[in-house]
């Protein structure tokens, strides 16, 4: 059954094309959540709030509301952009597609989008937050959770460029993997800096 | 039943036409028995029923780009009825195709043909060419 809805789905994102603007979606949100988790962490350092507990609920909340941001307003987009594609459609058919196989991928994709616009953030802020998820179960130095975390943010980030490089295919997969990572270490040299002028 | 006796006089009429007159025979029994009888009678005493069935279908179909055409034939050729199916795209616009859709079969199903190709987003917009014919019972 699994495997048949796999199948269907996969037939609907070549029909409607989508796995371009699927990709850009899951990789867009990826470097956002993981530069505004990286974000709110380093802040939470600077003003002094290092509490594990305050570090992971306030980095949660922010990629939780960023997901029901992004799928309230991917859902949107994408529904209004596919619904004016059949019907520019239906025009050029002179019929309805509601119920085509075109009507159905249209709408299924336009979930699909609000699904991935939604989970990337917080499955790239739950990968930098692991430290601190974990730090009580394994029993590590709180101390040590930002550093590793800041670690992982830059492997995170490290890793998307390189995919950004690899999906370009001009052979610049490392200046990519550079800029996505620069990206990530220009906000810990900002928490530096901010935290030397407080 | 008028249907035997008819065979049975046509079965002597055939092979003894010197022992006596099965022709007028017949013709008494036919006016004793009612007609209606004999035509309720005819299909299930034919000897092979023989139904007509369309047996090629050309049709004129509106297809988007993005559906594909491999696709589509594989599932029209998997409707029961239909043996063979040759498409050939005679146009081609900025969203659209039109194709030349050619169905062969003992027993081409025209209504699940249409419904097929309307689920894949088709518009059928003619049919150009029908070829029927009589085939067994099934």
């Amino acid at each position: 059954m699994a495997q048949g809805f796999l199948t269907m789905l996969r037939e609907y994102i070549r029909l409607t094309e989508a796995d371009e603007i699927l990709r850009r979606y899951f990789l867009i949100n990826s470097f956002d959540g993981a530069m505004a988790t990286l974000g709110v962490m380093s802040g939470l350092r600077i003003s002094g709030s290092s509490d594990m507990w305050t570090v992971l609920i306030t980095c949660i909340n922010s990629s939780v509301a960023m997901g029901i941001s992004g799928f309230a307003g991917t859902f949107l987009v994408e529904k209004a952009e596919r619904e004016r594609e059949l019907t520019d459609m239906e025009r050029e058919l002179f019929m309805d597609l509601d119920d085509s196989i075109l009507g159905k991928a249209s709408r299924a994709v336009t979930v699909l989008s609000a699904i991935i616009d939604s989970l990337s953030p917080l499955i790239s802020s739950m990968i930098i937050l692991l430290p601190y998820m974990t730090a009580p179960l394994l029993g590590f130095p709180a101390e040590l959770c930002f550093p590793v975390s800041f670690i992982l943010a830059a492997v995170l980030l490290f890793i998307l460029g390189y995919y950004l490089g690899k999906i370009s295919n001009r052979g610049k997969i490392m200046q990519y993997a550079l800029i996505t990572t620069s990206a990530g270490l220009l906000v810990g040299l900002m928490s530096i800096l901010w935290s030397g002028m407080s | 039943m008028v249907g035997d006796e008819l065979m049975r006089i046509h079965g002597l009429f055939s092979s003894r036409r010197s022992n006596g007159d099965p022709i007028s025979r017949a013709m008494n029994r036919l006016i004793r028995d009612p007609g209606v009888e004999f035509i309720r009678d005819r299909p299930e005493r034919s000897p092979v029923g023989r139904m007509p069935s369309i047996k090629r279908l050309v049709l004129d179909v509106l297809k988007p780009r993005e559906v594909s055409l491999s696709d589509l034939s594989m599932k029209l050729c998997e409707i029961e009825g239909v043996d063979r199916v040759n498409i050939v795209v005679t146009e081609v616009d900025a969203k659209t195709e039109t194709l030349k859709a050619t169905l062969v079969g003992e027993a081409v199903p025209y209504e699940l043909v249409c419904k097929l190709f309307q689920d894949n987003g088709c518009a059928v917009r003619s049919v150009d060419e029908i070829e029927v014919g009589r085939s067994e019972e099934r």
